[in-house]
C-alpha cells in the first residue's frame, strides 16, 4: 500500500523556540589548497541581527553558502533549526529567505511571473507583503526581468527572499546596487520582520553605516576565521581610539588590549579594546600620570573599529 | 503619551545607540521635557521610527529601568519616575570623571593654570546654584 501523506504534517519552523537558528560548528571549506573556511564557530539566536564584515575575498559569501548547505563544507558542522543544511527538507527552507550576491532569474519571466513562479513552493507566502513591497519599491511588474535595472532586480530578490515571511534570512552583500532611499527601505523591510515574526537576520555588508544602524551583533571575519564576535553596543563601548600627547614615550611603548598604534613626533595614536567600558577612565589617568601625556579619548564608529580591527 | 519622534539617532557615532538613547531621555527629564509621570514610545514605535534595531531601544529601556528612572507598567509602557540622585556620591563622581579629564587636558593645552581652571568652575558652579 501506499503512504498517503499526514494531514498532520509537523509544524513549520518558528522562531518561538529558544535555541539557535543557526549554527557552525568549526566549519571548514578548501579551495585549491586553502582554507578559506578555517574552523568558524558562529551562533544566531531569533530575533538577532548578525553583521558580518569582513575585506574581499575574506570568505563571506563562502560562508554564507556552505551555512545554507548550497555548497558542501569539507569539514565541522552547520545546522538550521538543529538540522544539517545539507540536509535541510521542504519543511526547513519553507520559512528561509536567501538574497544572494548575483541572481540567476529567468531573464525572460516578468517579476509578476517570478514571483507567482516562486510563491507555489512555500506554505507560509504572504501575496499582500509581496504585493505591497513590489508598489513601494517601484518594481515593474509586467516588463522582462532581463530587462530591469541591477536596482530593480536586487530589489525584486530582496521582495522574493521576504515573502515566505521568514524565520531565517540570510542576505549577502543586500544593498551594493541600491541608492540611499531603497537602502532604508530594505532595512524598513527587514526590521518588520523582525518585530512581526522574530526573524533571525544574517546580513553580510561593507556598508558599516546600514550594519550600525539595525545589527545588534557583529563578526569579523579575518584569515578564514571569526577574529571578533560581538554584541555591538559593547564593541563600539569598549574599542576606543586615545589621542596620546607625551614628550618621552618609551620605545616599548605598549597599552593592555592595544589593536594598533601609529607613533607620532609627539606622541601616540593608540586603538585599544578594553575588558570593560568603565576601563577607559582608568587607562586614561594611569596614561597621564606614568608619561605626563594628554590624552583625548574617541569613540569609533563601525567603520573606524573595522579599519583598526584589520591591520 | 509622547511620540518616537522625540528621539534622534546617529548610528555612524561612536556612542552606542543604546546609549543615545538613554542620555536623551535623560537631558529631556532635566530640561523638563519629559516629566514624571510621562510615559515613553513604545519600543517598536521608537525601533520604526529612528530604523534601528528593537533590541537596541529595549536595552536602552532596561538600563533606565534598572537604575530607576523608569518604571514599567504593564500593558502600558515605560513611566518616568520622579527624579532622584542616582546611585552613591562615588558613583556618580565615578560617572563625571572622564568629563573632569577632559577639561585638564583642555586646560593644559591652552596654557590655563590649575587656579584659573579653579576659579572659573567655581564661577560657573555658583552662577548656576542661582538660577
Amino acid at each position: 500500500m501506499r503512504e498517503t501523506p499526514s494531514l498532520q504534517s509537523p509544524p513549520l519552523p518558528s522562531n518561538d523556540a529558544q535555541g539557535p537558528v543557526l549554527e557552525a560548528r568549526g566549519l571548514r571549506r578548501r579551495y585549491g589548497g586553502r582554507w578559506v573556511l578555517d574552523g568558524i564557530d558562529l551562533s544566531l539566536a531569533p530575533g538577532s541581527i548578525l553583521g558580518l564584515l569582513g575585506r574581499n575575498g575574506a570568505g563571506k559569501s563562502t560562508l554564507l553558502r556552505c551555512l545554507l548547505g548550497l555548497t558542501p563544507s569539507d569539514g565541522g558542522q552547520a545546522l538550521i533549526y538543529g538540522t544539517p543544511s545539507w540536509e535541510l527538507g521542504a519543511r526547513e527552507k519553507s520559512r528561509l529567505g536567501f538574497v544572494a550576491q548575483t541572481h540567476r532569474f529567468q531573464p525572460w519571466m516578468t517579476p509578476q511571473q517570478m514571483v507567482s513562479y516562486v510563491s507555489a513552493f512555500y506554505p507560509t507566502w504572504d501575496a499582500d507583503l509581496v504585493d505591497g513591497l513590489i508598489t513601494r519599491w517601484e518594481i515593474p511588474r509586467s516588463q522582462r526581468i532581463g530587462t530591469l535595472s541591477p536596482g530593480e532586480a536586487q530589489r525584486l530578490a530582496i521582495v522574493l527572499a521576504l515573502g515566505p515571511r521568514p524565520t531565517l534570512l540570510i542576505m549577502d552583500e543586500p544593498a551594493a546596487s541600491l541608492d540611499p532611499g531603497a537602502r532604508r527601505a530594505v532595512i524598513g523591510a527587514v526590521l518588520e520582520s523582525v518585530a512581526s515574526d522574530g526573524t533571525a537576520v544574517l546580513i553580510s555588508s561593507h556598508l558599516t553605516s546600514d550594519l550600525e544602524r539595525i545589527a545588534d551583533r557583529v563578526a569579523f571575519m579575518h584569515g578564514g576565521r571569526i577574529a571578533i564576535d560581538t554584541d555591538l553596543d559593547r564593541l563600539k563601548d569598549t574599542v576606543k581610539r586615545l589621542h596620546i600627547r607625551a614628550d618621552h614615550l618609551p620605545e616599548a611603548f605598549a597599552v593592555p588590549g592595544m589593536l594598533h598604534c601609529e607613533r607620532r613626533p609627539d606622541g601616540a595614536l593608540v586603538t585599544v579594546r578594553l575588558a570593560e567600558a568603565a576601563q577607559a577612565a582608568t587607562l586614561v589617568a594611569e596614561l597621564q600620570m606614568r608619561y605626563q601625556a594628554l590624552v583625548v579619548v574617541e569613540d569609533l564608529s563601525l567603520e573606524d573599529i573595522f579599519l583598526a580591527v584589520d591591520q | 503619551m509622547p511620540t518616537a519622534l522625540l528621539f534622534h539617532a546617529n548610528p555612524s557615532s561612536g556612542v552606542p545607540l543604546y546609549r543615545q538613547i538613554i542620555d536623551q531621555v535623560r537631558l529631556m527629564i532635566a530640561s523638563g521635557r519629559l516629566r514624571s509621570g510621562d510615559f515613553l514610545p513604545s519600543v517598536r514605535q521608537v525601533a520604526q521610527e529612528l530604523q534601528i534595531n528593537p533590541m537596541t531601544v529595549s536595552r536602552a529601556y532596561s538600563e533606565l529601568e534598572r537604575d530607576g528612572t523608569v518604571e514599567l507598567v504593564r500593558g502600558t509602557g515605560m513611566r518616568i519616575l520622579p527624579v532622584q540622585a542616582i546611585g552613591t556620591l562615588r558613583e556618580r563622581q565615578r560617572e563625571m570623571a572622564p568629563l573632569l579629564q577632559q577639561v585638564v587636558a583642555s586646560a593644559r593645552q591652552l596654557n590655563i593654570s590649575p587656579t584659573q581652571v579653579l576659579s572659573q568652575l567655581g564661577a560657573l558652579l555658583s552662577e548656576h546654584d542661582h538660577a
